[in-house]
């Protein structure tokens, strides 16, 4: 059931339903800095998309409702305008006439149209007007409710439409204006009807070989009655070039995917040739410069070619930029190692991404012919209406895209912008020539994204706002080495998925989670909290403060709580390296009210309840409030083993890094993710979602690298006759070497029971068998059942 | 069929009534397409295999952001012809129906309407004495879900009213409430979400229903079951979901780039087989038997190029 909400999405109306720009296809990850509007409105259900559609709206006003509203005005006289036909006819509900007419709208805008004061003076026509429009509405729904019980329907204008028609068919004088309209809704009526005898009169008596718009719309809805499947495929390509009313119905009832050489002959003319490989390059998501080439070759002036080249162009940006933008990388090996034939998930791995590294190749060469093509493309500017200044923002956005900064800025020098569409797509190719450019001046990307900003709607998807320009600087200020800097644009980008994603809170911080000095971690934390700030952290904040709203509803105030949570990151890394005194400074520095540490669900359940003390038995200890309090139980361990090097001691610090390892209840202290199917190995940013991102903090997590030392130095420091001692510190490794060894048959999802009872019995038995008769044995003995079950199968 | 008095006398009991239940078993099957494509022989072949009643969707309701109200969308289209086999029409409900602020009463007139309307125009039958609308209900549009199914009760007291019960709602039904509602349907597919990459198969996991199922006490509405027999393929380029394609054998690495119905694949992308493997449903279906809550059993949803079910596992759910 669900199952057809997922299928429709490949349907056409799906594209209707993500009203709030969110898509299940990845819509909103898609990176697009050329910005299709360019071309106009016309077409623009056809922009490429990750989805079959990018809206499911035919044209409101294409040049075919602009040559009909012309029409009308020829009929009306000059001084109708053709804005107050377009607006009469298509922005006018029919409810609002039957109001006028009825005498309850005299306040509403209709009327006052001079359009509709004209036809009123006109009895013919009004009839006739009044008939279209309510036929109209039931045709515009296909499908909708039926009449509910209670609901009485007016019949006045929606009886006898084809009698109606008819009357006024045969009242209108042969040849005028009327004939002409009632002919064309009388075919239609035939149409609807199946009456192919009525539809062949009316198409042949007025249409056929005519050249006007209602011909246009004739020879579309006639199209299918031609006997000869090619002649029907131009008709309906010529359909969509010249009603782009129809462009959508026309889309819908031809094929997926077509050759059009199989449909050359049955095209008589070279704009039906053209016709024929552009609407076969408008269903292909994939390269299709040849078809736009033959197109070009046939008709240089097609109208839909700019709309194919945005296509071409966003394409090229979604393969070339997506990827590598949003950190994507797939997981699939670690979570299905049965997917394929290839002897380990590594191969696999190594084998997808050198097929992906092909794609970047191939990529790059098609970015070469488009760019090419496009140096060849010259339209007649006054046919098309595609201005100079457009072609060459699309030839600089492929130079962009080719990381030819210089060449865009050669096409752009002394280009003034024309209108906001042009001036937004100026400023975009601005920012990406001054990141693309040797020393990018971090200033002049703040000013150009601020100046974009006004651009873009609130729930415009991420990959087509300026959350991609941001990721683009991030990377490169990352590549310069300037971490600082990368750290805030990457924030600024932050609404552009990256990696597979993790909790908000570590969205924050991913990207310095990494074994950074706490140099730069204090001058980062030091740079959000001084009055004069950074252009790119002023816009941070402002941007954070807008989108909390004013004032915020927690008093929320963006820089201390950035600031805050790097004291967090920062008392994490230390940990990590092993100075517990540096970490209790910055977790001591986090107010208690810290917004993550008081509301987190991990925190408050889990962190506030650790255990520190015996991993075998798991006695709990009294809960601790943060992590400045264990790491403050921490520092008076290492003092206490410092100072004496007891065994006792150093088991107590064992026990404390085990609880804080991934085995452990505090594990929160090391790390910001923990699953019950963690990764094999470390996972570097971005594709980590919180695990660790190098081979130390891997080994200190997962494998409790450091809580292991611990215990075998107080093994060794044990005395060999505290035979008590020395079982509680051996089961204490024992334990830790299970769960190690446990961790690695989940990770490779092998849950075999029997397995999982070897890998217990070969660590403990041993043990059962040499403290046999101490004490530590037996409160094991009374307080574990597992271990109870061992030593049962010890004795059978 | 011991096995199925017992789940008659369950019925029984948690209806509060006797004497009017049937008590032999009527499996079915769901049908989920816009167009009827069900010929005699097709609805022989139903009728080979044990299928009793088909559950036929009429219709889906979207809501539609340009005329701010929901409207009925996809409607199946033809001449509904099923000789022998019990119909019971189906309304699908896009989630964001109840999401804005719906006038129900409303809502409850115009699908009463339009399902005795549509369901005339396709089987030339009178309205029909069962309805089952499925909606995956949340907290947040809980209360407005059924305000909406009390009043097409009201509206129709005689028609028995059902619900499909996805198996969060079965498990968390506290917070998700109970429908007020006839009889509900269980449904063991879609457990996972189909564009998420870390799911592993996101129509049908063994483990995860028996998951869901275990250590619950009896629901509060009687239930039936719906397991899934159908596959297909999720296209994706690193964790990015692209889109459905035709179910593959199995899981695949794309090596060279291709168009796959709507979908083009470029090398390196994957496609994942979403769908119970060979044995699964049989595993299912003997889980299912042994808990006696459960009334009938349900196939989702008729394939032109499946067979629609296998007949012995009709035969060992009911044994």
């Amino acid at each position: 059931m669900m199952r057809l909400s997922i299928i429709l999405l490949l349907a056409a109306w799906a594209a209707v339903l993500n009203g709030c720009a969110f898509t299940h296809l990845g819509e909103y990850a898609r990176i697009a800095l050329l910005n299709p509007y360019l071309v106009g409105e016309e077409y623009r259900a056809f922009f490429y998309s990750a989805d079959l559609f990018y809206t499911f709206e035919n044209a409101q006003a294409g040049r075919d409702r602009q040559r009909n509203a012309a029409a009308w005005v020829r009929e009306l006289g000059d001084k109708i305008r053709t804005e107050d036909v377009m607006e009469l006819l298509y922005r006018t509900p029919f409810t609002d006439y039957v109001a006028v007419v009825e005498g309850r709208g005299d306040t509403l805008a209709l009327a006052s149209n001079p359009a509709w004061l004209a036809i009123r003076q006109e009895p013919a026509l009004f009839d006739y007007l009044m008939w279209a429009k309510a036929y109209e509405v039931p045709q515009r729904e296909a499908f909708y409710w039926a009449a509910e019980d209670e609901a009485v329907a007016d019949a006045t204008y929606y009886a006898d439409f084809h009698a109606r028609a008819l009357r006024g068919y045969r009242a209108a004088a042969p040849g005028s204006f009327l004939a002409h309209r009632y002919a064309y809704q009388l075919l239609l009526l035939a149409r609807y009807a199946a009456d192919e005898e009525a539809m062949a009169t009316y198409f042949d008596r007025h249409f056929s070989g005519r050249d006007d718009v209602l011909s246009d719309w004739a020879r579309f809805h006639y199209a299918f009655q031609w006997n000869d499947p090619g002649r029907v495929m131009v008709e309906l390509a010529r359909a969509f070039r010249r009603t782009p009313e129809k462009a959508l119905a026309v889309y819908q009832r031809t094929p997926a995917h077509f050759d059009p050489a199989d449909y050359l002959s049955a095209a008589t003319t070279d704009e039906e040739r053209a016709d024929l490989y552009v609407l076969a390059a408008v269903k292909e998501t994939r390269p299709v410069l040849n078809y736009l080439r033959q197109a070009y070759a046939y008709f240089p002036d097609h109208p839909v070619l700019p709309l194919l080249l945005t296509r071409e162009i966003n394409k090229l940006e979604d393969w070339l930029l997506s990827y590598p933008l949003t950190g994507y990388t797939s997981d699939i090996g670690e979570r299905a190692p049965d997917w394929s034939d290839y002897t380990t998930e590594a191969a696999y791995q190594i084998h997808r991404d050198s097929l992906r590294r092909v794609n970047a190749l191939t990529d790059r060469a098609y970015l070469a012919e488009v760019r090419a093509f496009l140096a060849t493309y010259a339209p007649d500017p006054a046919v098309l209406g595609l201005s100079a200044v457009t072609l060459d923002l699309f030839r600089a956005q492929l130079a962009l895209l080719a990381g030819d900064y210089r060449a865009a800025d050669r096409l752009l020098a002394g280009r003034q912008p024309a209108d906001s569409l042009t001036q937004r797509q100026f400023l975009t190719a601005g920012f990406l020539t001054e990141v693309l450019s040797p020393r990018p001046d971090a200033s002049r990307l703040v000013e150009q994204l601020r100046g974009l900003q006004p651009y873009f709607a609130e729930f415009a998807p991420a990959g087509q706002t300026t959350a991609p320009l941001s990721r683009l600087a991030a990377q490169t200020y990352t590549t310069a080495g300037d971490t600082l800097t990368a750290y805030f644009f990457q924030l600024l980008s932050d609404e552009l998925p990256v990696g597979p994603g993790g909790s908000p809170y570590y969205g924050q911080l991913g990207f310095l989670d990494r074994p950074l000095s706490t140099e730069l971690m204090d001058r980062i934390i030091a740079e959000l909290e001084q009055p004069q700030r950074r252009p790119v952290i002023a816009l941070l904040i402002q941007r954070e403060e807008k989108r909390w709203g004013e004032p915020s509803p927690t008093a929320y105030d963006p820089a201390s709580y950035l600031a805050n949570l790097l004291r967090d990151l920062a008392g994490t890394l230390a940990l990590r390296r092993d100075q517990s005194v540096l970490a209790q400074r910055y977790f001591l520095a986090l107010p208690d009210s810290f917004h993550w540490h008081s509301h987190s669900h991990g925190f408050a359940e889990e962190l506030r309840a650790p255990v520190v003390g015996d991993s075998v038995l798991l006695y709990a200890k009294p809960p601790y409030r943060n992590k400045a309090e264990i790491t403050d139980e921490l520092i008076r361990a290492e003092r206490r083993a410092r100072r004496s090097g007891a065994a006792e001691d150093l088991l107590v610090l064992g026990d404390l890094w085990y609880s804080m390892s991934y085995h452990g209840t505090a594990w929160m202290m090391l790390s910001y993710y923990r699953s019950n199917y963690p990764p094999k190995e470390p996972v570097p940013w971005p594709a980590a979602g919180g695990e660790a991102t190098n081979a130390q903090d891997y080994d200190l997590f997962y494998r409790a690298s450091r809580a292991e030392q611990y215990y075998q130095r107080a093994r060794a420091a044990a005395p060999t006759t505290d035979r008590e001692l020395q079982a509680t510190i051996d089961f204490r490794l024992a334990n830790l070497r299970w769960r190690r060894d446990r961790l690695v048959l989940v990770q490779d999802f092998v849950f075999d029971e029997a397995r999982y009872d070897s890998l217990y019995q070969a660590r403990f038995e041993p043990l059962d068998q040499e403290y046999y008769m101490t004490t530590y044995r037996r409160t094991l003995l009374q307080q574990c059942s597992w271990f109870h079950d061992l030593t049962d199968w010890g004795q059978q | 069929m011991r096995r199925w008095i017992l789940r008659g006398v369950l019925l029984t009991l948690l209806l509060g009534c006797t004497g009017t239940e049937e008590t032999e078993p009527r499996p079915g099957l769901y049908y989920w397409r816009t167009a009827w494509a069900l010929d005699s022989a097709a609805v022989t072949e139903l009728h080979a295999a044990g299928v009793r009643q088909l559950y036929v969707r009429l219709f889906d309701v979207d809501y539609d952001e340009r005329r701010g109200e929901a409207v009925p969308r996809a409607p199946l289209t033809g001449t509904v012809r099923a000789d022998g086999l019990s119909l019971t029409p189906v309304v699908y409900l896009v989630h964001r129906v109840f999401a804005p602020a719906v006038d129900v009463d409303r809502l409850a007139r115009r699908v009463t309407a339009t399902v005795d309307e549509q369901y005339r125009q396709l089987t030339g039958q009178p309205p029909p004495l069962r309805l089952q609308i499925d909606y995956d209900w949340t907290p947040g549009t809980r209360d407005a879900y059924f305000a909406f199914l009390r009043e097409l009760k009201q509206l129709r007291p005689e028609r028995e009213l059902s619900v499909t019960v996805r198996l969060h709602q079965y498990r968390e039904r506290r917070a998700n409430g109970v429908p007020p509602a006839d009889r509900g349907t269980l449904m063991c597919y879609n457990l996972a979400p189909v564009q998420a990459r870390a799911t592993r198969n996101a129509i049908f996991d063994g483990a995860l229903l028996r998951g869901y199922l275990k250590q619950q006490p009896p629901y509060p509405l009687a239930l039936d079951v719906a397991l899934p027999n159908f596959a297909w393929g999720a296209a994706f380029r690193g964790p990015r979901f692209l889109g459905i394609v035709p179910a593959p054998e199995r899981s695949y690495l794309v090596e060279a780039a291709t168009t796959l119905g709507d979908v083009y694949l470029r090398a390196g992308d994957e496609v994942r087989r979403d769908g119970p493997e060979p044995g699964e449903i049989r595993e299912a279906v003997a889980t299912l038997r042994e808990l006696p809550e459960f009334r009938e059993l349900f196939f989702f949803d008729w394939q032109p190029d499946r067979p629609p079910v296998e007949p012995t596992l009709i035969r060992r759910y009911y044994e």
